[in-house]
């Protein structure tokens, strides 16, 4: 890793990280503002009388579980849509960017000039990468849990809370680590883009089709989105663990690999 | 020094370079000639240890060019025939990033490098002319004051004086005694500055000739104008041959005597002389197969 350049990074990426910060907290702070119990209950009511084709349609945007307090009403509205979509075209621009767009116009033969080897210098990308994705996820629980607390003071249980963006951020580590071996991978930038972009709406697609129905819940096997389960989180601390932690170490793999490949690829920059 | 050797890479098109081996001494400025597409940008990939090659290696001093580039890296500058450049940033931002990564601390090198070319580094790199942008890549590759300087086509994009400006520099880091490949397909320049001179077509060296050896095979040509068509100059016995209407060409080698004699028997309106091309050379001296 090189400090010079990961200082660099995030420098040069921090208008679109902040972007992207201000995209989410307008969501999750209004969200977290409009949160009412009566009205959360009288929703959770009014969708049990709904016919069973317009449920279908609000589970497909992700809002599965109409929570009648604070977490389950917040997990409902932003975890099932919000959460995972802006991320994920967040690690697409960035992951690309970092990596495939500089092998293609050849700006990274800049980097690979100074002395410091393949490695350090796709570490540093990867790394930046990631603290990109895991700053943007802990400002959200930052302010959320900030309103939360001034809003509704200790209506929020923030260790289940906390727990849910834990397996977030282990499941956006492996979404990224895929895009960012994307980016390894293809030295053609729209090439890339195209296939991460491809990869996002398959895993996005996949849980939708899970949320439509019981019978569909075998889909949640197809996509690692699916492993964002507000239910079992909110009752197992086990399953928070394993499914937070197993996701980063797979993502770490990932990324390691795609170190691995960078190091050893035929460059033609 | 930089050992080339038993050097092959085929990319899929079946282009590429195959088996070069040379050497460029130390404190040697060696011209890289060949028209484009030739293979000298790949050659340079290898130096830098941006590819893999098929077979073969380059070693700088005694190290490989593929697996020690942090060491490596430490002594080169390198000037791409492409410059893409970090669009968003400000010339002097990307001058400091590089500068940071080289942990360079010194900076006097840079800013006389900076008023030599005349270089303002507030400007973005967006709003930069192609030529500014040569310049800057230019100060990012001597800045650091290294000992060996790999030059992909390094005057695209100047003026003619800027041209001037970089051949002096090349010049005055020749009599540092840095070690200096300069890729090119202009004759001129290399004439100007190398010492040793490798010539590369489709992949292949078909020539490594010292600077004075090339330059003797080489002609000054003339394109005569004439104030009616005469094709009785054909009969002169010089290199002539009939271009268009009323103009001959006239390839003049050592025996101007001859040619400024036979100006005198024809009605000449202009006379424009020019260097023979690259392509001419190698399709005089060294076949076109």
């Amino acid at each position: 890793m090189n400090k010079h350049l990961l200082i660099f990074n995030l420098k040069t990426n921090l208008t679109m990280l902040l972007s992207f910060i201000a995209i989410t907290l307008t969501y999750s702070t209004l969200a977290t503002a409009m949160f009412d119990e009566e009205t959360s209950l009288l929703m959770h009511q009014f969708v049990n009388i709904l016919p069973e084709a317009i449920v279908n349609m609000v589970r497909l945007m992700g809002f599965t579980r109409f929570g009648t307090e604070l977490t389950g009403y917040l997990a409902s509205y932003l975890y099932g849509f919000i959460m995972f979509i802006f991320p994920m075209i967040f690690i697409v621009m960035l992951a690309n960017k970092l990596i495939s767009k500089q092998v293609d116009d050849t700006s990274m033969s800049y980097l690979l000039t100074t002395p410091n080897s393949r490695v350090k210098v796709c570490t540093t990308q990867a790394l930046t990468l990631f603290i990109n994705i895991f700053t943007l996820i802990f400002m959200n629980v930052l302010i959320i849990i900030a309103i939360s607390e001034i809003a509704f003071p200790g209506h929020l249980m923030i260790g289940r809370f906390i727990g849910l963006n834990f397996v977030l951020l282990g499941v956006l580590t492996v979404i990224s680590s895929m895009a960012f071996f994307i980016s390894v991978l293809n030295s053609d930038y729209g090439k890339a883009v195209g296939l991460s972009s491809g990869l996002m709406g398959y895993l996005f697609i996949m849980n939708m089709i899970k949320n439509l129905s019981v019978d569909l819940d075998f889909f949640k096997y197809t996509t690692f989105l699916s492993l964002v389960d507000k239910d079992r989180i909110f009752h197992s601390t086990l399953y928070t663990l394993i499914s937070g932690s197993s996701t980063m170490v797979i993502g770490i793999g990932i990324y390691i690999m795609s170190v691995i490949i960078f190091n050893k690829k035929s460059l033609t920059i | 020094m930089i050992e080339i050797i038993n050097l092959t890479q085929v990319y899929r098109s079946g282009k590429g370079v195959f088996d070069l081996n040379f050497n460029i001494n130390d404190g040697e400025v060696f011209g890289y000639l060949g028209p484009n597409g030739a293979g000298k940008t790949t050659t340079i990939r290898n130096i830098l240890g941006f590819t893999n090659a098929k077979e073969g290696k380059v070693l700088i001093n005694g190290k490989d060019a593929r697996t020690d580039t942090e060491e490596i890296n430490k002594t080169i500058g390198y000037l791409p025939g492409e410059i893409a450049l970090y669009k968003n940033l400000r010339g002097r931002e990307f001058l400091d990033l590089l500068a940071s990564l080289r942990n360079l601390t010194d900076f006097t090198y840079r800013k006389t490098l900076e008023e030599k070319f005349k270089l303002d580094t507030e400007v973005f790199i967006k709003k930069m002319s192609k030529g500014m942008k040569q310049k800057l890549a230019i100060i990012a590759c001597f800045m650091h004051d290294p000992d060996i300087l790999i030059l992909d086509e390094p005057t695209s994009g100047l003026d003619p004086l800027m041209q001037n400006v970089f051949l002096d520099l090349i010049k005055e880091e020749k009599k540092r005694k840095k070690t200096i490949l300069l890729s090119s397909h202009i004759f001129e320049e290399v004439e100007r500055v190398c010492d040793r001179v490798g010539i590369i077509k489709d992949g292949y060296l078909i020539a490594l000739e010292d600077i004075h050896t090339l330059k003797q095979k080489t002609a000054d040509i003339f394109e005569v104008y004439l104030e009616a068509k005469d094709d009785n100059i054909l009969k002169s016995g010089l290199d002539i041959s009939y271009a268009s209407d009323n103009i001959y060409r006239i390839a003049v080698k050592n025996n101007y005597k001859e040619f400024f004699k036979l100006m005198q028997e024809f009605k000449v309106t202009k006379i424009v002389s020019f260097n023979e091309s690259l392509e001419d050379l190698f399709m005089k001296h060294y076949g076109d197969d």
